[in-house]
């Protein structure tokens, strides 16, 4: 759960005391509502928070926008010496305890933008840059860079962007734009005053990229793998387990 | 020399080609709209890699009128698309579960017939609505989220097995009596008498399919 706050959260009497001013919070519930943990997102600057992002281990990927020297836990985003906004990212581990952060981007006019994993862990996100353009940021597991890709509009940015990533590792990107939007050289003219576009994105994490939270390190058939009752072959001991909306699916080289 | 200009030609090329290739193109981009205002509100993957948005129009959209809901499949094609909100209800978010249910959360006062489904609301008060719809965009039922006062849902999240979550703000009654009432399937009720809340199935499906150009 993700919120802004004014100097600190308080759930069923766990919580945090942030800095006087706009702060904000993530906290984790368990299956029945129960808080198991929550923590303080960005002391010591203007923080607030868009998006959040769960991958399949239970990491959770979040966005937001700070003002100055951000600490996330044991790390510091951002420079007080900078008085420009930027949006910032955090990837926080399911103890609670922070993997990585770090500022995306610097602009002027801040929007709220939107962030997705895919199966491998990898995170997606939208912002906004000084401008008529967006940025979708595709950052690894461990929030290096792999790569950014810029669209632009005619005038304004539209009020929002989507990001959804599918099962495969294509992504998908949606959002509403006034008068034209330029999606790699393919111009979308509005109707009227403002449209909504869909876009695919070609995969760029192979399924035999998707990391196993668990590497098989014994034989497999010792795993304890539920398969189908209809499926009773063996799976192979290079086979490649990928948790799908379904279930598993094993993929053998 | 000369060999090592080739090499070092090629090396670069490669390089290029390399850092080119890692940044994904569209595979297709699809836009709709009306003369109006169009926006989006919220999309989720379903179980079929399919996309499903929901967003609000002004009332002439290309894929179906005020607020509405679409499913586009792995390639673009739009499968169904639907209208959620009446003059009284707006679309606020949606999900999807593990079994390609589609669940769209709508906040509204008064009477309104969203995706089909006649949903009334007596109490007069702004309250929340979780309308779930089959794959096939065939709307399945609704549940009311409905307090002593004004209830107001910003998202809805739904595990797996089709658990719903989600934030709103409210007054009059606590939390948790508002969410156990959102576990009830009104629509398994005896139908509700005059002046009481209730959701009934219309008589008029209102799913449509429609192909963008």
């Amino acid at each position: 759960m993700l919120g802004d706050s004014e100097g600190g959260a308080q759930l069923d009497g766990l919580g945090t005391s942030g800095a006087p001013g706009p702060n904000a919070f993530l906290a984790k519930l368990d299956a029945t509502g129960h808080p198991l943990w929550v923590r303080h997102f960005g002391v010591g600057a203007k923080v607030g928070v868009t998006r959040l992002a769960v991958d399949l281990e239970g990491a959770c990927i979040v966005s937001g926008y700070a003002q100055g020297a951000a600490r996330i836990e044991n790390l510091v985003v951002g420079s007080a010496a900078k008085l420009e906004s930027y949006y910032l990212a955090a990837k926080y581990l399911p103890d609670g305890s922070v993997a990585w952060a770090r500022d995306l981007a610097y602009v002027k006019d801040l929007k709220p933008g939107d962030v997705c994993t895919d199966l491998g862990g990898n995170a997606y996100f939208t912002h906004t840059l000084d401008g008529a353009a967006v940025s979708i940021l595709k950052l690894g597991r461990g929030g290096d860079v792999q790569w950014e890709k810029r669209y632009t509009f005619s005038s304004l940015p539209g009020r929002r962007t989507f990001l959804q990533a599918s099962s495969e590792g294509f992504v998908y990107l949606a959002g509403d734009y006034y008068s034209n939007v330029d999606l790699d050289g393919r111009t979308l003219t509005s109707r009227g005053y403002s449209d909504i576009f869909v876009a695919l994105l070609e995969a760029t994490t192979s399924p035999w990229d998707f990391v196993r939270p668990n590497p098989i390190t014994k034989p497999v058939a010792t795993m304890p793998v539920v398969n189908p009752p209809s499926i009773q072959a063996p799976i192979a001991s290079n086979a490649m387990i990928i948790p799908t909306s379904r279930g598993r699916m094993y993929i053998t080289k | 020399m000369m060999w090592k200009m080739v090499c070092g030609a090629v090396l670069f090329a490669s390089c290029f080609a390399l850092h080119a290739a890692s940044v994904p193109a569209f595979r297709w981009v699809k836009s709709f709209g009306g003369a109006g205002y169009d926006v989006i509100k919220a999309v989720a993957v379903d179980h079929h890699s399919g996309i499903c948005i929901v967003g609000a129009s002004s009332g002439d959209s290309t894929i179906a009128p005020r607020d509405n809901a679409a499913r586009f499949d792995f390639s673009g094609e739009l499968i169904w698309a639907t209208q959620l909100g009446t003059s009284g209800a707006r679309v606020v978010d949606l999900s999807v579960d593990g079994s390609g249910k589609f669940y769209a959360l709508c906040a509204a006062s008064g009477t309104n017939t969203i995706a089909g489904l006649r949903v009334e609301n007596a109490a007069r008060t702004t309250c929340g609505i979780i309308v779930t719809l089959d794959h096939h965009g065939k709307a399945l039922n609704a549940v009311l989220l409905q307090g002593g006062e004004e209830f107001e849902p910003f998202a809805l999240r739904v595990d797996a097995a089709g658990h719903c979550f989600g934030p709103a703000t409210a007054t009059g009654i606590p939390m948790p009596e508002r969410a156990r009432r959102s576990r009830e399937p009104l629509l398994e009720r005896p139908a509700p008498k005059a002046g009481t809340s209730g959701i009934t199935p219309s008589k008029r499906p209102n799913v449509r399919t429609r192909r963008l150009a």
